[in-house]
């Protein structure tokens, strides 16, 4: 290894144990973030120079163990046997040791080169305990550096111990005896590996390929039935653990909890009490907090006052941006005379919207991320997952899953991208794809107008009704997901409740930053070439170029491409009713939903403020309230579709954008059915 | 820990959680009614947007219970309240004034006139006025908070 200049450090850890922080510490806070090839785990990686070595920092998902069952486990598990790093740190918490050398131990055995991070150390003692460091280091085999990552200390430490590792590799194979029988039956198997696959043992580290095999891990089952060699390796396990299995009942129970009574034994012998126990802050606060009565109405009290900051406080900024990008430049530029008047029109109503809508939305995401990131320091969100957690796992939806459903209901665009913190990748595709039938502040104009119009002293509970609905819809179409397309086993609810903390500065803006760039750049793109689309389809028409003026000219605009396809889609809502202008409307919402009254009030020429009184003409009570579900239901916005690709791909993007459609056209037309039923039309 | 001093704090709590529950259904009957504020104290206490109620209602019962706990002799849970619906009631005023603050920016920005009197509903309504006294409640319950975590967990 001496002499290497590019070397690959993992980094790994429980959820909570500040894995975050000690990487931000190690790489300076330069990072990209990307995916893992084939899923919508994150994947980051950072930089950082070690004795002359250039050093590239994998940060791992947050995992409990090395199983097949869950994705982020199968990604780091595959990292580690498949890139093989030159180092693997394994951050762990003082406060809960004992299920973080659960994961250390899994790793040992797997053959990494494996140096524990202890973090955290500072509260263990606060907590009246502290981890005899060098005792676990005798007792795992490797370096063990103690750390207060948000303090820095123990970082240059730290990179001391990567730098030792990456010079002297150490590997401790056999940290857990699971007694005569089974270790000479691993013995046996990894025998059989070594004489029969060489393909398997270079990979592989047979001893553990072989506990594995033994535990009846499908995924390194499935691998090795590949192999020309597989079905004489697999007749020999199976010979083996029927063997076993009349002794010790269940072989792979019997290896998972010995691995457990190991990582409990070794806790028992470093723990040291330094002083009696006192009562904490957290004990005191979590004595209401996760309590379910008080707990539920403290949480939506906290989550609306983190509404109301993201969302009110940030107003000045929003209309700054508005006033700047959308009035002044926009107009700046279409009244230019330098441009001829299509390319005026195309940078003015296209490029200079296009960037206005995607600008606009950044003071509430970057509000929103703010107040979120507090929260999540601060210790608070993992104690709202909890109590809610029992409801919510009735529609096989984790407790996070009230995180982005009440984000929702302010802007579904942060809703979409708060689904990262949601640790099972089927429960964080489900949601994402639940996440935007909360109502956004951006339909409740639509509801207003319309049903102030049309439904008079009925308005209020049919606008009450949309915000029901749509937690009603969230939670019965997630749990038909999560039943159907991203079937899969019910992780239950596994959360760290972690220490309330005084939230950092520095960590807090490092995550608000990290998290508003990713919407600005990712998300930004599509909404612009969205809101271009749009304008190329409103100015020109089967007749060709109508110009500009069609944006505001309702005959001009009923000619344009955008006209037409009006035309065709009131074809489709004729069961419902509604006309070309209010169809065409519809293709506007598809862009934002704040643009639907405006665009209604262009089409049927009354401007926005006489709207209201026309529009009763046009519809009927219960034709207005299928328009309100059909606007509730179907697709929120094109920023919400670019975040759902950023997280889930373009191919869920498609299909949220698809399946929302229909689900909005059937509520719709159900209504309408049953309106005919009752006699209410 | 004398019981007297929390006993005396969380009937002091008990009554400011009144409050915040009396401006929560205020709010919900005037916004059902849709009545006229009939007067100048409730033009000013009672928040015009519904939604307020998520926020005080939880208010008022967290600071209300800690006198039932202080009754039930479970000190912990009494502070907790004390701490927990002062915090969230100070919270919500820094909210609100920064609410009202983004107000006059938003107007200085739209060149639109600064209205005194939004200005005066804003600062007076119940989660800005009663948020001062939940402040002072809650910077009363840090003292008693930190002779309680010199208790061992034992003792409790």
């Amino acid at each position: 290894m001496v002499g290497k200049r590019y070397v690959k450090v993992a980094l790994t850890g429980v959820p909570n144990v500040g894995k975050s922080v000690i990487f931000n510490k190690l790489t300076k806070g330069k990072a990209w973030i990307g995916n893992w090839p084939g899923v919508t785990v994150e994947k980051k990686v950072g930089k950082t120079e070690i004795n002359n070595h250039e050093v590239e920092i994998i940060d791992l998902p947050g995992i409990y163990g090395l199983t097949a069952y869950s994705v982020d486990e199968l990604i780091a598990r595959n990292f580690i046997v498949e890139e093989k790093p030159d180092v693997v740190v394994c951050i762990v918490s003082a406060i809960n040791l004992e299920r973080s050398l659960y994961l250390a131990i899994s790793l040992l055995e797997m053959g990494a080169n494996l140096i524990i991070d202890l973090n955290m150390i500072d509260i263990a003692e606060n907590e009246g305990f502290s981890v005899n460091h060098r005792k676990l280091s005798e007792m795992l085999g490797t370096s063990v550096v103690p750390t207060i990552a948000p303090e820095g200390y123990g970082i240059e430490e730290l990179k001391e111990a990567i730098k030792e590792a990456i010079l002297n590799r150490k590997i401790n194979l056999r940290i857990v005896n699971y007694g005569r029988d089974v270790e000479l039956a691993i013995e046996k198997i990894s025998s059989l590996i070594k004489k029969l696959s060489f393909e398997l043992s270079e990979k592989y580290q047979a001893r553990w390929l072989a506990i594995k095999l033994l535990e009846g891990d499908e995924d390194v089952t499935v691998k090795v039935k590949r192999t020309q060699v597989g079905s004489i390796i697999l007749g020999e396990v199976e010979k083996l653990r029927r063997r076993l299995g009349e002794k010790l009942g269940d072989v792979g129970a019997y290896i998972i909890e010995t691995r457990y009574k190991r990582a409990s034994e070794i806790t028992h012998r470093v723990l040291e009490r330094i002083k009696p126990v006192k009562i904490t802050i957290t004990d005191i606060l979590d004595s209401v907090l996760t309590q379910k009565i008080l707990g539920i109405p403290i949480a939506l009290s906290v989550l609306m006052l983190l509404f109301r900051f993201a969302f009110e406080v940030s107003t000045p900024l929003v209309d700054a941006i508005d006033l700047l990008v959308n009035v002044w430049l926009h107009d700046l530029i279409a009244e230019s005379t330098i441009f001829p008047r299509w390319l005026a029109s195309l940078l003015a109503d296209g490029v200079i919207s296009g960037i206005g809508s995607v600008l606009i939305f950044l003071p509430v995401i970057a509000f929103f991320f703010l107040g979120f990131a507090i929260l999540e320091d601060v210790g608070y969100m993992a104690r709202v997952a909890f109590i809610v957690d029992k409801f919510f796992s009735k529609f096989r939806l984790p407790g996070k899953a009230i995180i982005p459903l009440v984000i929702g209901f302010g802007c579904n665009v942060p809703a979409v991208m708060a689904v990262r913190g949601i640790e099972d990748e089927n429960d964080r595709k489900a949601l994402a794809l639940v996440a935007p039938f909360s109502s956004c502040n951006a339909r409740l104009p639509v509801y207003l107008v319309i049903g102030g119009a049309v439904l008079g002293a009925y308005a209020g509970i049919a606008i009450a009704s949309m915000y029901v609905l749509s937690i009603i819809l969230a939670l019965i179409v997630g749990l038909i997901l999560r039943s159907t397309l991203f079937k899969g086993p019910f992780t239950g609810f596994i959360i760290e409740m972690p220490p309330y903390l005084t939230p950092r500065l520095d960590n807090i803006a490092f995550k608000t930053w990290e998290r508003t760039k990713r919407f600005l750049f990712k998300a930004g793109t599509v909404i612009f070439l969205g809101v271009i689309l749009i304008w190329l389809l409103s100015v020109f028409g089967p007749s060709g170029y109508l110009g500009p003026e069609a944006l505001e000219n309702a005959a001009l605009l009923k000619r344009s491409w955008s006209g037409v396809i009006g035309h065709y889609l009131s074809i489709i809502f004729s069961p419902m009713g509604w006309d070309w202008r209010s169809s065409t409307a519809l293709l506007f919402g598809f862009v934002a939903k704040e643009t639907v009254v405006g665009v209604m009030g262009v089409l049927y020429g009354v401007g926005e403020e006489g709207l209201t009184n026309v529009i009763a003409q046009y519809f009927t009570p219960i034709s207005a309230y299928a328009y309100m579900i059909f606007v509730l239901t179907y697709v929120p916005c094109l920023a919400t579709i670019a975040m759902i690709r950023n997280e889930l791909g373009l191919k869920y993007a498609l299909f949220a954008l698809f399946y929302e459609i229909v689900l909005a056209y059937l509520l719709a037309l159900t209504v309408m059915g049953l309106g005919h039923i009752v006699g209410v039309v | 820990m004398k019981s007297g001093k929390l006993f005396i704090l969380s009937t002091l709590a008990f009554i400011l959680g009144i409050f915040y529950v009396l401006a929560v259904i205020l709010a919900i009957y005037l916004w059902i009614t849709q009545s006229p504020f009939s007067s100048q104290f409730l033009y000013y206490f009672v928040p015009k947007d519904v939604s307020s109620v998520i926020i005080l209602a939880p208010i008022g019962l967290v600071l209300s219970s800690s006198l039932y706990y202080v009754l039930r002799r479970d000190v912990v849970k009494s502070i907790a309240c004390l701490l927990i619906g002062g915090g969230i009631g100070t919270i919500a005023m820094i909210i609100q004034t920064l609410v009202v603050f983004a107000n006059i920016v938003d107007a200085t920005i739209m060149g639109e006139k600064l209205s005194i009197e939004k200005i005066t509903v804003g600062l007076l309504r119940a989660d800005s006025s009663l948020g001062w006294a939940a402040f002072l409640l809650f910077l009363t319950s840090i003292l008693l908070y930190r002779k309680l975590r010199n208790t061992l967990k034992n003792n409790l």
